[in-house]
């Protein structure tokens, strides 16, 4: 993908990912994720992508003091920053 | 204290780093691997398969109980440190702690009375101390290979890659009230402050300037120290999320360089490798002298930590890395904090009240 793209890509999905994420309840997420964990292994069947899925599955669904540092990190996070995160991924680079 | 002719062990905690301090136990001729313990069942019963333990436990006051053992290795999260300490002590356990040692001083000083009064051996693992380069830098430092040491200058860098960590795991860390600390100055940092001491001797004061990332983690940072000794410490820390790092471990690496009268000594990787070049270089008599031929993977120094409890219980000698060095290296850890919250210089040796047990 070239650099320009991926930029936008990643500005675009950090924007629209940090807003669901501190919009929605805990609950909320948790069966977010639980749902995208089955389109993921029903689309990719990627073992990795669903570990994690499952992972965010039970922290938000805890609804404890880890999903209140995750919403943290995503509120307080360099927008700069997050965004080069996001792109280094999109990119696999 | 009375030599042991075999060291049977028990496991507490068989989370991800297990994975690497289980090593020396596993190889060592004369260590038996008697029970494992975990929380999760299920992950104590792989653990148990995996290694080839007898048994298992989920309740580490039910493995203190097994009779059969006589030296544990804790791996919990460091909150939980204070209360296992005590129990093996009581339980007349050899231990070995994985560091950071505790959350408040008050609790160092107390495992290590603890474990005085139960006549059992405490070690707090450091595993960047037995790292085989990191072992020779020192050798060579000693030796005066480079003359009368003037400075180090300590390099992490964070980057993207290294091996999975379970998220949870990471989110615990970044709680400074159930870590103790701050994940990166704190938690990885002890084993970067353990090389600082190890290398130069004993610290009169630090002054940082620490900021953070997504709130919680405390990257990039500098942390300055001046020794007694009048030489100067300096660590700085980075985080390069479009650096791919390879490694096998955790995506990160060091750097750690050492000025003397007449040369500089170079150790240029531990955790991973981010640089294909030798992992020892030594610059004196305007001549490069670079160590290819040593061991340098970042296991190898958790091998040889195991090795050493090992070998200390049989000889009936004090493992290296004692509770006091752990406890010494926790008052570095809280001065670097106090001067990043009071903005000032901080003395070590303004810490040392706080050793003393709170009021209850």
């Amino acid at each position: 993908m070239p650099d320009f793209l991926a930029d936008k890509a990643a500005r675009l999905l950090w924007l629209v990912g940090r807003w669901w994420l501190l919009h929605c309840s805990n609950r909320s997420l948790s069966l977010q994720f639980k749902l995208a964990r089955r389109l993921a292994f029903a689309l990719s069947g990627d073992e990795f992508l669903c570990k994690v899925m499952g992972e965010l599955v039970d922290i938000f669904g805890e609804d404890g003091r880890a999903a209140e540092i995750a919403r943290k990190m995503f509120s307080e996070a360099d927008r700069d920053y997050s965004v080069a995160i996001v792109k280094a991924a999109i990119r696999e680079d | 204290m009375e030599k042991l002719d075999r060291v049977k062990m028990g496991i507490i905690g068989c989370g991800r780093i297990s994975d690497l301090n289980i090593l020396g136990y596993l190889d060592h001729p004369k260590c038996d691997l008697v029970a494992v313990c975990d929380i999760s069942e299920d992950l104590a019963k792989a653990r148990m398969k995996q290694w080839g333990a007898k048994k298992y436990y989920t309740d580490y006051n039910r493995l203190m109980d097994d009779p059969e053992i006589n030296a544990v290795e804790i791996l919990l999260p460091h909150r939980l440190h204070l209360p296992a300490v005590e129990a093996a002590a009581k339980a007349k356990k050899h231990i070995s702690l994985q560091k950071p040692m505790c959350v408040d001083l008050w609790e160092g000083r107390r495992m290590i009375e603890a474990a005085k009064q139960a006549g059992v051996w405490l070690r707090v693992t450091e595993n960047f101390f037995f790292y085989p380069p990191y072992r020779l830098q020192k050798q060579w430092l000693d030796a005066g290979e480079i003359g009368e040491p003037l400075s180090i200058d300590i390099r992490l860098c964070g980057a993207a890659g290294g091996w999975w960590v379970p998220l949870k795991t990471w989110l615990w860390r970044l709680d400074f009230e159930e870590c103790g600390g701050t994940p990166t100055v704190y938690d990885d940092g002890y084993h970067k402050l353990s090389i600082a001491k190890y290398f130069m001797g004993d610290i009169e004061k630090v002054k940082v300037w620490i900021d953070f990332t997504f709130g919680a983690v405390d990257t990039p940072a500098l942390v300055t120290w001046k020794y007694k000794n009048g030489a100067l410490g300096l660590w700085e820390v980075t985080t390069a999320p479009n650096l791919l790092n390879n490694g096998k471990y955790y995506g990160a690496d060091e750097w750690v360089e050492v000025t003397g009268a007449k040369g500089v000594l170079t150790a240029t990787r531990c955790t991973s490798r981010v640089m294909e070049i030798p992992p020892l270089i030594m610059y004196k008599d305007g001549q490069h002298v670079a160590i290819d031929d040593i061991r340098d993977d970042w296991a190898d120094s958790f091998h040889d930590a195991g090795w050493e409890f090992i070998d200390s219980l049989l000889d009936g000698r004090q493992p290296m890395l004692t509770g006091e060095d752990g406890l010494y290296l926790m008052r570095f850890w809280k001065a670097i904090w106090k001067s990043h919250c009071e903005n000032r210089e901080v003395f070590l040796d303004e810490l040392k009240e706080e050793e003393a047990k709170p009021d209850a």
